[in-house]
């Protein structure tokens, strides 16, 4: 057999369903020709790898994984904490900046010292569930839903957080968009491609 | 650990996640661990480059201890996992340019001392360096990245087509459709490669 009629016998076995596992036990005649011939014998180990898969999954070097908890114990920074803009503003204009729709609320409420209340609101009228899903309630997107009780499209919520730390926050519509927070003038990016809204307090 | 085993972890998985957010970041070894081997092996057959697998390991499970307090409980830690592990290879895919390492040219030496780097370490296989391997992630490498993520992930790794679909945040067709197209292209790739 040549290396030319090898290789059209050679795509047609190859040209089998993968799905359902194509026979590896390919024809003796290509088996044969390859393990005997330096040109198509690579090809043969290769396809045989590419079709079985697992076998192409590569070891790691030895301790690799102890080296990166190593250098991972030792290399995460403190986090530095976010100062958004209004801290230090005067409550007159912080005030107006919260009557924008969107914009949380910071004021002071039923709570502890350890905590201030802060008041959530978006406007979307078409929505029909929306949620604020943050670092303090571990991200869960059924933990928190904001309410429209009158029915203006305005869906709000009241949550104590606590002082001195960053939360950092979006909104989940329908269970499926996320946003961040339209009006909050911080935000960061989450790593997922999109940006969770800042507050500190 | 194999993608198939992972599927029995994910109990152990949320113990770790949680003791590390409640005050343990020891509990988060288990995780470096447990998805070392994995991790590399993806970063491996999508980089095409040892050295830098191990690099990027540490990179992507450095962002995801960052990144643990947006883990949300409802979802399995694997797949939430692996989506950051692969946007970070897909940045490095766009910021470095992409050399063809395994091309068949007479840098012989090169080839095998980068597979060597690659196998520090690791004795017992620094010998298996076959050339049938080296074709098999040429094919690879010629692979538009979106073809060659699903094939790495179904074929190489064992995940579903589902769980593929959620990693890479695509329909379940499509995961099928990028599949069939990667394996055809290796089919062509591998009939028509010319050898001197």
């Amino acid at each position: 057999m040549t290396c030319e009629q090898w290789n059209q016998q050679f795509s047609g076995w190859l040209d089998q369903d993968w799905a359902n596992r194509i026979d590896l036990e390919c024809p003796p005649a290509i088996r044969q020709h390859a393990e005997n011939c330096p040109r198509c014998g690579p090809r043969l180990q290769a396809a045989l790898l590419l079709v079985e898969g697992a076998s192409l999954n590569r070891q790691p070097p030895i301790g690799l994984a102890e080296r990166i908890a190593a250098r991972l114990s030792t290399t995460i920074p403190r986090r530095t904490k976010l100062r958004p803009f209004w801290i230090g503003v005067p409550a007159a204009a912080l005030l107006l900046i919260a009557l924008g729709i969107g914009l949380l609320l910071p004021r002071l409420g039923p709570g502890s010292n350890e905590t201030i209340v802060v008041r959530f609101e978006l406007q979307a009228p078409e929505a029909r569930d929306v949620a604020v899903v943050g670092n303090w309630n571990r991200w869960d997107p059924e933990a928190q839903k904001l309410e429209d009780p009158d029915g203006d499209g305005i869906w709000e919520i009241e949550i104590p957080l606590k002082r001195g730390e960053e939360h950092q926050y979006q909104f989940l519509i329908d269970g499926q968009n996320w946003i961040p927070d339209p009006e909050a003038p911080l935000k960061v990016e989450d790593g997922f491609g999109g940006v969770n809204s800042v507050l500190q307090i | 650990m194999t993608a198939e085993s992972h599927k029995n972890t994910d109990a152990q998985d949320l113990w770790a996640v949680q003791a590390t957010l409640s005050g343990n970041p020891a509990a988060f070894e288990e995780i470096v661990k447990r998805y070392t081997p994995l991790l590399y092996s993806l970063a491996y057959r999508l980089l095409g480059h040892g050295e830098e697998a191990e690099d990027a390991v540490q990179e992507i499970l450095e962002k995801a201890f960052r990144a643990l307090p947006r883990f949300r409980i409802s979802q399995r830690f694997f797949p939430w996992l692996y989506t950051i592990g692969l946007n970070h290879l897909r940045s490095l895919e766009r910021r470095r340019k992409r050399r063809r390492r395994l091309k068949i040219v007479n840098a012989e030496p090169e080839r095998v001392l980068e597979f060597a780097a690659s196998e520090q370490g690791n004795p017992v296989r620094r010998s298996e360096l076959k050339e049938g391997e080296r074709l098999a992630q040429e094919a690879l490498d010629m692979l538009r990245i979106e073809y060659r993520e699903v094939f790495v992930l179904r074929q190489i790794q064992g995940l579903s087509v589902q769980e593929v679909a959620e990693v890479l945040m695509m329909p379940e067709g499509t995961v099928k459709t990028h599949l069939h197209r990667a394996r055809k292209q290796m089919i062509d790739f591998l009939a028509s490669k010319g050898w001197p």
